[in-house]
């Protein structure tokens, strides 16, 4: 499968936050090969285990995307939602959404908006926020199965364009699939370390996947990886490779240097990026985990976070892989195949 | 069970001032619990041994929100601040009981009526006072000294199928928890009981009660506000009286799943309504135990109720009888 | 999948202006039924269907084949596309879209800047389309200059959806309208009118009601019904004396719209036809929004019309919704009209 079609696989699977089985399949097959188990926790992370000896590396990826869950319908099935994570009203005006209930079984709605010329004048400034807005899943002759609790994703599959995927979540799914190459990359290794691939939930409400997985895990260093926004003006851009985040306070500094290091030394392109505090990923609460975990992040570089049209570029997803990969084989000093 | 819901909501126990209510739900549960202790930061923990080998946990927690007093006036006058979410706005024209004993009105302040229009507006703790009646700084100090805590002085009132009291949140799932003590026989799995403190200012009893039992579930038990009064909330969809709910998400966390489906699959084998909520905003402990160790799979039960964090708050009876039903199920089914 | 053909219709790209696809692929259905048919210089597709010669009147009937959209107006330094609107489009509808670029129909999407970097005063605030940008993959100007220009047509990118009674696609307004025409001629098959009968697929109502003049001065009708879509607004965030139209309720009749009062015998006789035949059918409740008949009524002598329309949820947008009942009640009304011609007799 090339990558760009795991890419939109990823995408298109099903996987609002708390919610993500669907997407743990899709991942399951593609990593199945490369390691030697998979299990999910008790919190929903799905976990992939390449034995090894050595140094044990914790790498964390989310699946959860930002989605939304039906609050309330009302007797004409026009249904009121509240957002999964954090989600722009701008952007959910005038899509199709897809739903799936209780019932198991899924239905379309239509977040809708009136016509210019039905609105007030002074409205049209303005966005409708989520108390205004609605699906309409009144179209379903059968509307009434529809009830609080259900989940809801905006219908739009992931399609390539020029050497870029655009999909509904490539945050972070982008990322899961960098661990699945690197886990593939590793298996061209006789020797690696101990990788654990975990494929955390709810990171989108306060990285509470990864608390829980980083607790349980016995690891000598965890690497998060997470999109981050193309943005000329901080030069990170799509196209350029991953952004290693040089500091502060949440990134490991002897790690880091043997990252760039590797980096440097093997030619391969990398952009640099800051926080000056939490990074906001998993990675914040992964480092303050157990005793403590030295820790790293790397981050994709993606256009148009949380909306329906994600774009991340299709060469600095591989060749983050590939940096990950060698960058691991060189903390062991294995031998390849 | 009406008496025991009263008993324990007329008692005055702030967060980190739960050593009232603990007395009372210890006393109450004590001939029913296989064992019982209370951990370093004052959660009562009680167990009922099953045969399963899993675990389950039920959290109410105990604490209710309250106020402070941070400073008393040359004339008697205290000033006070919030311990949890309890809105100036909610005692204008009602009264304090402080652990002392001493009773306290509010009112604001305002030197013009401008300044009292604008004190309406914009109501924070430091434009109002309390006055227990003290003729001086040194009555005061006797009656209520600084760091003296205290609570909304409010009576239990039995409408028949619906109640009121302050406290209801969250002293009805403690009565629900309590009640379920009570009746349950036959446990499937060890069922661990928490009485948690000082949920209100951040969850924080529920953050380590789990850490030395890490079990296979738990579904903190709490109250919800009902968006079923004129005009309420538009975006909410349960109702008073239609059965406690199974929470889907909050502000604070997503129940697991897991316990979402195993909940309603009780319910739907047990015939006890239940409902499904959203709520788009507020927490309850459940988060505390997702964020504890390596992660518990949680969820939340709650009794709906209108006028939340105010002094009169109101469930509806059928409502509190059916979720001990729920839970109990739960509690004899088992997690699996 | 009950109207193959509508979801033909409605996925075909037309916006004013480049209704080409949408008029050669309606040509290629009629031009065997017809007694005449041909382009004229603006792009509308006229028809004519000769009567027995009777009657010396002839009726016209219209719909319009473009739909709102979008236009290419600059390409930007860093490869993306700055556009404008073609018709009304409200820039609410369209941040975090796919959309189709040029003849070759390129996809690129409108994204927008992500919620975590925006200022929260401003998070509910509309962007002006000024500030929105189709991006396709391109780094630099010169690429996307490759592939497009300015002028190029953007098209909303929709497939068409049937779910129980209702339908969703882009481009209901007004391709109802078009497969109405289409279908009122399939049921005049063997069938000899007294007078002639002219199908008009008319182009730019969109931007300006342009098409249908220039139509009506080819042909001449003394009287015209016009087949539009119009807005409903039966939704939860409006009181119901404020909906307009709502789904369901059967074809819409209007008795005045921006900038006419139609005419009141017309109408009448259209209403009298429903109930005869107990066609359920709802006024449009507001004077909001217009149609060719206001352009018809200003050209030659003034030709007096119906308009008689389906109604739609949340037109000019990528996602409107219609009841496909309510598109049915339409067509049979039609038909009878046709047929019984009373809307001719003065």
């Amino acid at each position: 499968m090339s990558l760009a079609r795991l890419l939109i696989n990823l995408s298109n699977a099903f996987g609002p936050v708390g919610y993500e089985d669907e997407v743990h399949s899709v991942i399951r097959e593609a990593i199945g090969p490369f390691v030697d188990e998979t299990y999910t926790d008790e919190i929903g992370n799905l976990i992939a285990v390449k034995k090894g000896s050595g140094k044990r590396i914790g790498v964390f990826t989310h699946v959860d995307e930002v989605s939304l869950v039906i609050s309330r319908v009302d007797e004409r099935g026009f249904a009121r939602f509240e957002e999964l994570g954090g989600v722009d009203p701008k952007v959910l005006i005038s899509q199709k959404v897809k739903i799936r209930s209780r019932d198991g079984k899924e239905r379309s709605g239509v977040i809708g908006m009136l016509a210019p010329h039905l609105q007030k004048r002074e409205t049209r400034g303005e966005v409708p926020s989520f108390d205004e807005l609605f699906i309409d899943a009144s179209i379903n002759p059968d509307y009434e199965k529809i009830g609080v609790g259900d989940l809801a994703v905006v219908d739009i599959l992931a399609f390539e364009m020029n050497g870029k995927v655009a999909g509904k979540a490539l945050d972070d799914r982008a990322c899961a699939a960098i661990s699945i190459e690197t886990a593939r990359e590793l298996s061209k290794y006789s020797t690696t370390p101990t990788v654990y691939f975990v494929f955390t939930t709810r990171e989108e409400v306060g990285a509470i996947g990864a608390k829980g997985a980083a607790e349980a895990l016995e690891i000598d260093l965890g690497v998060a990886m997470d999109v981050t926004h193309h943005d000329k003006e901080n030069d990170v851009e799509l196209g350029k490779g991953p952004a290693l985040t040089v500091g502060g306070p949440n990134i490991h500094k002897k790690y880091f240097e043997l990252l760039d290091k590797h980096a440097k030394d093997n030619e391969i392109k990398v952009q640099y990026d800051f926080t000056s505090g939490r990074t906001g990923t998993d990675a914040d609460n992964v480092q303050i985990a157990g005793t403590g975990v030295p820790t790293l992040l790397l981050s994709l570089p993606e256009m148009f976070m949380h909306t329906p049209v994600e774009v991340v570029q299709v060469s600095d997803v591989a060749g983050t892989a590939r940096l990950l990969a060698g960058f691991f084989i060189s903390l062991k000093g294995a031998e390849e195949q | 069970m009406k008496k025991l819901i009263e008993k324990l909501v007329t008692i005055s126990s702030p967060s980190g001032r739960e050593d009232a209510i603990r007395e009372a739900i210890a006393e109450e549960i004590k001939p029913y619990v296989d064992s019982m202790k209370i951990d370093p930061l004052g959660n009562l923990v009680a167990l009922k041994k099953g045969k399963s080998g899993k675990k389950l946990l039920f959290d109410g927690h105990m604490d209710e929100i309250g106020v402070v007093v941070t400073h008393i006036d040359s004339n008697g006058f205290l000033r006070i601040d919030s311990i949890g979410g309890l809105s100036p706005y909610m005692l204008l024209g009602s009264r304090l009981i402080f652990e002392t004993g001493a009773s306290g009105v509010v009112d604001l302040e305002g030197e013009t009526i401008k300044e009292l229009g604008e004190s309406i507006k914009n109501l924070d703790f430091d434009h109002i006072f309390v006055d227990i009646g003290a003729i001086d700084k040194s009555d005061a100090e006797r009656k209520a000294p600084i760091g003296t805590f205290g609570t909304y002085d409010s009576e239990f009132i039995d409408l028949g199928k619906r109640l009121i009291s302050k406290s209801m949140d969250d002293r009805i799932a403690c009565a629900i928890m309590i009640q379920v003590l009570k009746e349950l026989k036959d446990p499937k799995d060890d069922v661990y009981f928490v009485f948690a403190v000082q949920e209100e200012v951040g969850l924080v009893g529920a953050s380590v009660a789990a850490f030395d039992i890490m079990p296979d579930m738990a579904v903190a038990v709490d109250v919800t506000t009902g968006p079923d009064t004129p005009k309420s909330l538009k975006r909410m969809g349960f109702k008073l009286g239609e059965g406690p709910t199974i929470k889907i998400k909050d502000r604070g966390s997503i129940s697991s799943s897991r316990v979402v489906s195993r909940l309603k699959e009780i319910a739907e084998k047990k015939e006890i309504p239940t409902q499904y909520e959203v709520l788009i905003f507020g927490g309850t402990d459940a988060r505390g135990y997702q964020t504890t160790g390596r992660g518990i799979a949680s969820g939340t039960v709650s009794v709906p109720c209108r006028y939340v964090h105010s002094p009169h708050e109101m469930v509806d009876y059928d409502d509190v009888l059916n979720a001990v039903r729920l839970l109990k199920a739960l509690a004899e089914e088992g997690v699996e | 999948m009950k109207l193959e053909r509508l979801k033909d219709l409605c996925e075909l790209p037309g916006i004013s202006g480049f209704e080409e696809k949408v008029s050669s692929f309606i040509r290629s259905i009629v031009e065997p039924r017809v007694d005449s048919i041909w382009t004229d210089t603006v792009g509308n597709l006229i028809a004519e269907k000769k009567g027995t010669g009777k009657s010396s009147k002839k009726l016209m009937l219209l719909a319009h084949t473009d739909e709102v959209g979008l236009m290419v107006k600059k390409i930007n330094e860093d490869g993306t596309l700055s556009f404008t609107s073609v018709g009304g489009v409200d820039p609410r509808v369209l941040m975090g879209k796919k959309v189709l670029v040029g003849k070759d129909f390129v996809p690129g999407v409108i994204g927008f800047e992500a919620i975590h970097t925006q200022d929260p005063t401003a998070l509910l605030k509309t962007p002006s389309m000024g500030k929105l940008r189709i991006y396709l993959g391109y780094s630099k100007k010169e690429e996307a200059q490759k592939n497009h220009r300015i002028g190029d047509p953007v098209f909303f990118d929709t497939q068409y959806e049937e779910i129980g009674d209702y339908a969703i696609a882009k481009s209901f307004d007004d391709r109802t309208g078009c497969e109405v025409l289409i279908r009122i001629l399939e049921s005049l098959e063997g069938y000899r009118l007294d007078f002639d009968v002219y199908f008009a697929w008319v182009v730019q109502e969109e931007v300006g009601l342009r098409g249908s003049g220039v139509a009506a001065k080819q042909i001449k009708p003394d009287a015209a019904l016009v087949f539009e879509n119009t807005t409903a607004g039966d939704n939860p965030e409006l009181p119901d004396y404020r909906w307009a139209t709502s789904l369901g309720r059967g074809p819409v009749l209007t008795f005045a719209h921006s900038g006419l009062v139609l005419d009141k015998r017309i109408l009448d006789t259209i209403v009298d036809t429903a109930k005869k035949n107990s066609i359920e059918f709802q006024y449009k409740s507001r004077i909001a929004g217009g149609t060719d008949a206001a352009r018809l009524a200003r050209v030659i002598s003034g030709i007096p019309s119906g308009v008689i329309s389906t109604p739609s949820r949340y037109i000019h947008s990528p996602t409107s919704v219609i009841n496909v009942n309510d598109f049915l009640g339409v067509v049979k009304l039609a038909s009878l009209l046709v047929k019984e011609g009373k809307v001719l007799s003065r």
